[in-house]
Parts: structure tokens; sequence; C-alpha cells
């Protein structure tokens, strides 16, 4: 899956969003949208407390691995709202993201999955890509579903964060 | 990978929890943290426990960091490399009171050569804020060069300040070797 990250474009842009590699410069913005519980609960791996020193993890050491190709979303305002990844750990590519709170209910999370989808797509390289969300994340698995996603399981997940609770498996088959 | 280099004063190892106390004390005080890029100011245990928790193993030598460790003292600062837009970039802290012993020309030196051993990289990049002589005096002794100058902005100051870049090249690290 080096190839397929290597292969997705530095910087992509949708109606209102740009997706560009994340930086340093994104810390003072990032930091605190990301320190909030409600939305590192939907996470499995965003630290909680998320302090300065986790968005300097993320940018210079988990954002720059082979593991993952995040991509930083900034809206038509120039406002940094989150985070959009394809993620390589497992068999198939998956998709996930964040918003900071400010952000949710105005369709950038649909916006920002319809574009990383497209990318993944048009690399030619991924003939499926996988997501997961917890089953009370409905918000999460609405934006999925609406990006093609399907639900192929529900299994209780076994992450140290959300142990046992029932999580919805998703995966999108491309078109030849 | 735990590493663990010794010279003539001081260890550079691998800095685990028991640091937090010292690292959370030290950096707690804006004559070193004001000449750090990114290292907010105050500084608490809640930052130093969060810095150690991304210390975890299977970082690759350009994503290393050493504590430095001096006898009866425990970490009193730390060295380490970290992964920059330009290529890798060693940064350095040392404690307030252990300043003008040489004991941070003598830790940057040990992983610098730490790195050029272990990698094939051709160059380390660093830097230091305009004002920062003492900085600056530390990377001439190890063959760095000035290359140019540039905005960074220092996260304690909450300002963008103008930056020297500086370079150690393997050629020249190779030189002054032999």
């Amino acid at each position: 899956m080096t190839k397929l990250r290597e292969a997705l474009p530095e910087t992509l842009r949708t109606a209102r969003l740009t997706l560009a590699p994340p930086r340093l410069t994104d810390l003072p913005e990032l930091v605190p949208l990301a320190d909030n519980e409600n939305v590192t609960r939907w996470t499995t791996r965003m630290p909680y407390p998320y302090a300065h020193a986790d968005g300097v993890d993320f940018v210079e050491n988990i954002a720059t691995g082979a593991d993952q190709k995040p991509y930083a979303l900034r809206n038509e305002d120039g406002a940094f709202i989150g985070v959009a990844s394809l993620m390589f750990h497992a068999q198939l590519p998956e998709v996930g993201y964040w918003l900071g709170e400010p952000f949710w209910g105005r369709g950038y999370a649909s916006e920002a999955l319809g574009a990383l989808v497209a990318a993944a797509r048009a690399t030619g390289l991924a003939p499926m890509l996988a997501a997961k969300a917890l089953a009370d994340n409905k918000a999460s698995l609405r934006v999925l579903e609406k990006q093609g996603f399907q639900r192929v399981r529900e299994v209780p997940d076994d992450s140290d964060r959300h142990k046992g609770k029932p999580t919805v498996h998703l995966e999108l088959e491309f078109e030849r | 990978m735990s590493v663990t280099l010794t010279t003539p004063h001081l260890t550079l190892r691998e800095p685990t929890m028991d640091d937090a106390g010292n690292i959370a004390k030290y950096l707690n005080d804006f004559a070193v943290s004001g000449n750090l890029a990114r290292v907010p100011f105050p500084y608490g245990r809640a930052d130093a426990e969060a810095w150690l928790k991304t210390r975890r193993p299977g970082l690759t030598p350009a994503q290393t960091s050493f504590a430095i460790d001096i006898p009866a003292q425990g970490c009193v600062g730390v060295v380490g490399f970290h992964q920059g837009v330009n290529g890798t970039v060693l940064g350095y802290w040392l404690a307030r009171p252990f300043w003008g012993q040489g004991l941070m020309t003598e830790a940057a030196g040990t992983a610098v050569d730490w790195f050029f051993e272990r990698t094939d990289a051709n160059r380390i990049l660093s830097g230091l804020f305009h004002f920062n002589a003492a900085s600056l005096a530390v990377q001439e002794k190890l063959g760095f060069a000035v290359i140019g100058r540039s905005r960074l902005v220092c996260l304690a100051r909450g300002a963008e300040l103008e930056h020297i870049d500086t370079e150690l090249t393997r050629s020249v690290w190779k030189a002054r070797k032999t």
C-alpha cells in the first residue's frame, strides 16, 4: 500500500474545502479542537487530553509514516476544521476523519470524504475501501453511507478505547 | 529501539515517564522554552507526560530523542531529531543550571555522530532564533554552517520570529572526525 500512499495527491480541493498535508502551523487551531472528548471519544487512537506534544507527534511522526496519509482540512474561510485520512494498517485501505465540534452539521465531513474517496479511486490502486464507526455514531454512519459505503458486519470492537462496543464495519467497492 | 550513549560527563538514553518531573521543572523556564520553536509556556507536568507518551517504540533515527542524563541529577535536557519539511532536524535544550559547562556541545555532538553512523543521510538541518548566540556557538563547534534565514513560530512567545537556518553535511562531519 506504499504505492497507494505515494500515488495520492499532496492537496485536494472541493467546493468549500482544501485538503493538504498537516503542518506545524496547523497546531494553534488543531490542538484546541482535538482536545475535546466529544471528538476523541469517537476515535480509536486520538489521545485525550490532547496536548501540544500530541499535535507535534501527529504532524512529524504519524503523518509522515507509511501507515497513513492524513489531510488537514480547511474551509472556505481558511479555518482549520479537522483531519481526513486514508490508513494502511489493515488489509484494505481505511478512511477515517474527525471534525472540530464547532464545524459539525455543515456537510464538511461528506465533502472531505467524497474528495478522499475520489482520490483513492483515481489512483487505480485500490479496488475497495473500508471504514469503521461505532454503532452509536449515527452521524458518521450517515456520512459514510452517503458516500456509498455499505455495512458488511457489526462486531464488538477490539481497540483499547472501545473494547467490546458494537462497531459497524463498512466497505465501498469501486465499480470497474 | 533503545540506545544508550555514554560520554565523559553524561549519558544519552531513552526518555521515560520518570523524567516527567524534571522535564516539567526545567522547561517551565522562559529562558529555555523561549528559545525553542515547539514548546509551550507555561509548561506543566501534563505537557511533559504527553510528550513522553509520544516517545513510543519503533521510532526511526530521524524521530529519536535522547534524555541528557548527568550523574545524581537525572534528566537535565533533551537532544534529538525530528522530521521537518526539508529533512531531518536536530533540536535540543539544556536546563538553565547546567549552562556554560560545554554539556550541550558534548550531548549534541554525540547525537550527531550517532545519527550519521546509523543512517545514510547526507545532512542534518538545525537552526536557532536570531538572538540565541549560545546555541549558534554550540552548532559552530559541531561544524554546522548558516545556510539562510526564515520565519518560524516560537510557541512559547506566541510569535513568528527570525530564524537562522543551519546545516551540517556528512562531508563536513566526516572531515572533522579525521
